[in-house]
């Protein structure tokens, strides 16, 4: 759908909404579910989403909806009047008022698109090659999609920018059986250029994962104790995506992170460095932030020092101090994607200078087990044991649990093996002190 | 009616060219308003409104799908021409008129959500924020937020019948974070009906709280939790949302009909102990999994899962009851958090039935253990049935006693394991509203239990082994 921002701005000044930010969504993806060789669902989705945010009298008032007609501003205006009446105070300068220069990326010039049935060519193909890899393999399902997302973002005082992305995403799922017991896995993994491309990650992260799986048949606990601990790039990045919220400005601003008033001060272990690298090819590359302040590269995290919080436009202002494009709706700071140092390590090298310890190569319930504001977790896990300085038996059935900021300062050292996931590009990395339940 | 019958007829038989058994279109008109004061004042009061179709077609063992905003009769013709060419064939069937089929209403609304102004509604919101920062001065925050969310749904379908649904639900909720040197620690409540605003009049929202509060800082003080395999008491209501991961997804029509479940083909069996009887009831008024029809036009049914520990049936809607063969049939629990996503079997409330025990019999009868009262929820692998799910109020047992209150601590296990450890049922069944995620997005649930025994589990805390 096309929005005509000029409409809405002028419907919403009349109004006396001023000023305001219009951000509008089109998507486009297409995609296919294949079962045991069977495709059981193809799906075309047309999505559509615009939301504004805006100064009523001094108040915020904020409004969304996945439709756009002639009766949409109206609609706008009048909804973010009623948000505002108790909104929070709200200022002018928490909208982007200069014009600034954003970053070029060109992440998806070599894009080739296809149609419905090359997908499902491709996911029926590497169905068939996934299947012969092992005779365990009783159910596997594959996804693939390809979705076009077009984003654009307009203020009341003229700033613009558009970002468009295309890509390919798939997944696959697997039950394998041996005798009595039953291991199940899954890997995701996604491309920016084509299905070939894709093909070719599906097939490394699909060994991986069934080397895994595998592994487990018939894997026991280990004894409940503390442990020097690998957690593998997954695993690591899982846990640093609950850390990383605390590094909000604006919660340090209320009070509510424990790294208040840390600022240049030492948070973690000195091993530890973390650069936020929003320019990095990869799907969440971003090129400006919610507030259309433009994103860049900075040291978050330097050898264990805080080196900034992640700003917003509103708590840079409250502040005082120049925003570093990690805004978001809340007003709260997040980060895109960034990058952990790496170590000098090989993984190999690293199981030798533990000797004996855990390595985890998977954690679960993310979504139920991490305490976003304590930071204390309690996951059930799975990975290897590490005996003699080399990767042993496969364990599972264990919990680790304590608080990521031990974790943090607990590190020891990183490995060379980084690996791009969800969060950014992150290396294994070894942790002393981990408590871990089992048998 | 908001979408014209006319039109559905085209988009159906457009859908139906290449040879579909099955089409149907849904429609739906959602508008969630949220209530939310946070940081001593009022954080925002926001809407959101979603509109928009999604067109599904049935053939055999496959399905194909759908979903827009754009609503032009140019655009749904298009798209369902589109959605058609997945399958390849001559036309079966054609609809030319369309009947509306009624349902009863199960869950009745009082109080309308534009019965209360905005202001009454933030100052009902300010009465728990006084109490919360009363109660100590270690309250560092405190979040209280109203949703209301208020649905419109019509179906049409190739069988040549229309239905419509009103969807009326109001949560209410508090989160209570407290902070002394330096450590944080929160609590949460939330209770939520298929209902409108007389929630609000049914509900002590202050002395609601006090208890969030209590609990927030009471576990300032709490020692790490013990860790290892130990019986466990879960407490009753949101406690169950053990049976909601660790059996309630396994039975699940997608995960039976793939044969993705441990429980696949076990029907019949006992899969369980014999003090277990387990049902998924959406029939329950008001209910915050209730609905008056599902949304593939069937009816809720009070469907008995286990019965004494024997597995006697499964949650099915009509896709996976065509690909499980002609004796099941779909139990009306058809369910999508949008037109967005494919509608696929979902529990309703689910729950494990009254049994026999009392409390205090249960706790005496524990020597070593914890006895988790509060619940912050959990996720289960349908395949392999391992589920975790957290405890964020835990107390240990000695000696048949509850002593101390300790920090959250993880349950872990497999589903088919744990059924079949729980040694006694109490009589003080409570059902508790969650959200709950999975394949056609996020849908209002309610999971519930008795306080029960689990005679071994394996327990993740900080505290080293009991």
């Amino acid at each position: 759908m096309k929005v005509n921002f000029n409409k809405y701005f002028e419907i919403f000044k009349e109004r006396d909404i001023f000023p305001s930010l219009i951000s509008i969504s089109n998507s486009k993806s297409t995609s296919v579910s294949i079962l045991n060789g069977e495709v059981v669902e193809q799906k075309i989705a047309d999505g559509f989403s615009i939301s504004s945010d805006a100064i009523y009298q001094g108040k915020r008032g904020i409004f969304s909806t996945d439709h756009a007609d002639k009766d949409t501003p109206l609609l706008m205006a009048d909804k973010i009047i009623e948000s505002a009446r108790f909104g929070k105070e709200y200022k002018a300068e928490y909208f982007l008022q200069e014009k600034m220069k954003y970053h070029r990326l060109s992440i998806n010039k070599n894009f080739v698109p296809a149609t419905l049935k090359e997908l499902r060519d491709c996911a029926l193909k590497l169905y068939s090659e996934f299947k012969s890899l092992d005779p365990r393999i009783t159910t596997c399902s594959i996804d693939i999609s390809m979705t076009n997302i077009e984003q654009e973002k307009a203020n009341s005082y003229g700033i613009k920018a558009k970002y468009k992305i295309n890509a390919y995403l798939g997944s696959i799922s697997f039950i394998c059986k041996d005798k009595d017991d039953t291991r199940s896995g899954s890997c995701s993994f996604y491309s920016l250029k084509d299905l070939k491309d894709i093909e070719e990650k599906a097939h490394k992260e699909v060994h991986k994962a069934l080397h895994e799986a595998i592994d487990f048949f018939y894997s026991k606990p280990i004894k409940s104790k503390r442990y020097k601990v690998i957690f593998s790039p997954e695993s690591f990045s899982s846990l640093l995506s609950f850390y990383l919220p605390q590094l909000s400005a604006l919660s340090m601003q209320k009070h509510l992170s424990c790294f208040e008033g840390k600022k240049g001060e030492q948070i973690a272990s000195k091993a530890l460095s973390i650069k936020v690298t929003p320019f990095e090819p990869s799907i969440n590359s971003s090129l400006y932030d919610y507030s259309l302040v433009p994103t860049k590269e900075f040291d978050l995290i330097k050898n264990g020092v805080l080196q900034d919080y992640l700003y917003s436009l509103e708590s840079a202002n409250n502040e005082g101090v120049k925003p570093n494009g990690c805004g978001t709706s809340s007003g709260e700071g997040a980060v895109s994607f960034l990058t952990i140092r790496k170590g000098r390590s090989t993984l190999d090298q690293l199981f030798a200078r533990v000797k004996n310890g855990l390595f985890i190569t998977g954690i679960s319930g993310l979504n139920s087990g991490i305490d976003e504001q304590t930071l204390q977790f309690s996951l059930p896990c799975q990975g290897y044991e590490i005996k003699d300085g080399k990767k042993d038996r496969a364990v599972s059935m264990i919990i680790v649990t304590g608080n990521l900021k031990d974790v943090m300062n607990n590190i020891v050292a990183l490995a060379d093996d980084v690996n791009e996931e969800m969060i950014g590009k992150t290396p294994s990395v070894l942790v002393k002190n981990v408590a871990i339940s089992g048998q | 009616m908001q979408f014209s019958k006319r039109l559905a007829i085209d988009v159906l038989n457009v859908a139906l060219s290449t040879g579909g058994d099955y089409a149907e279109i849904y429609y739906q008109d959602k508008t969630s308003h949220k209530y939310v004061r946070r940081y001593r004042r009022v954080e925002n009061i926001s809407s959101t409104n979603i509109r928009g179709v999604g067109i599904r077609i049935i053939k055999g063992t496959q399905q194909s799908y759908a979903s827009t905003s754009d609503l032009s009769r140019k655009n749904l013709l298009s798209l369902a021409e589109s959605l058609s060419f997945a399958f390849e064939g001559e036309r079966k069937l054609s609809v030319s008129s369309l009947k509306e089929k009624k349902f009863k209403k199960i869950s009745p609304i009082k109080k309308a959500h534009d019965s209360m102004s905005d202001e009454e509604k933030v100052n009902y919101l300010k009465r728990g924020e006084d109490a919360a920062f009363n109660y100590s001065d270690k309250v560092k925050d405190f979040s209280g937020s109203l949703l209301e969310q208020d649905e419109h749904v019509e179906v049409f379908n190739s069988e040549g019948i229309y239905y419509q649904d009103d969807r009326v639900r109001t949560r209410i909720a508090a989160l209570v974070i407290a902070e002394e040197n330096g450590n944080f620690q929160s609590d949460f409540e939330g209770p939520g009906y298929t209902k409108g605003l007389e929630l609000l009049d049914e509900i002590d929202y202050v002395e609601m709280v006090k208890k969030v509060a209590k609990n927030a800082c009471d576990l300032l003080n709490a020692k790490e939790s013990p860790s290892g395999e130990m019986p466990v008491i879960i407490g009753n209501g949101f406690g169950g949302v053990l049976f909601h991961e660790a059996c309630g997804h396994p039975l699940e029509g997608s995960a039976i009909s793939d044969k993705l479940s441990p429980f696949a083909d076990k029907y019949g069996e006992a899969i369980a102990s014999s003090v277990v009887t387990a049902i998924d009831d959406g029939t329950i008024a008001n209910a915050w999994g209730s609905e008056s029809v599902d949304d593939e036009g069937h009816e809720p049914t009070k469907n008995v899962l286990i019965k004494d520990g024997v597995l006697t049936s499964y949650m099915l809607d009509r896709f996976t009851a065509n690909k499980m063969g002609e004796n099941f049939h779909p139990t009306g629990a058809c369910r999508r958090e949008s037109y967005a996503y494919t509608p696929t079997t979902r529990m309703t409330n689910t729950y494990i039935a009254n049994g026999t025990s009392k409390v205090e019999d249960i706790i005496a009868s524990v020597k070593d253990g914890i006895y988790c009262t509060s619940f912050t929820g959990g996720q289960v692998d349908p395949s392999t049935d391992q589920f975790i799910f957290t405890s964020s109020l835990t107390y240990k047992i000695k000696n048949g006693k509850i002593t101390e209150l300790v920090k959250p601590v993880s349950l872990v296990g497999y589903g088919y394991d744990i059924l079949k450890k729980i040694t006694m049922v109490a009589d003080d069944l409570a059902l508790g509203p969650g959200i709950c995620g999975a394949s056609s997005g996020s849908v209002c649930v309610c999971v519930g239990q008795p306080t029960l025994l689990i005679s071994s589990i394996l327990v993740g805390g900080a505290g080293g082994n009991k």
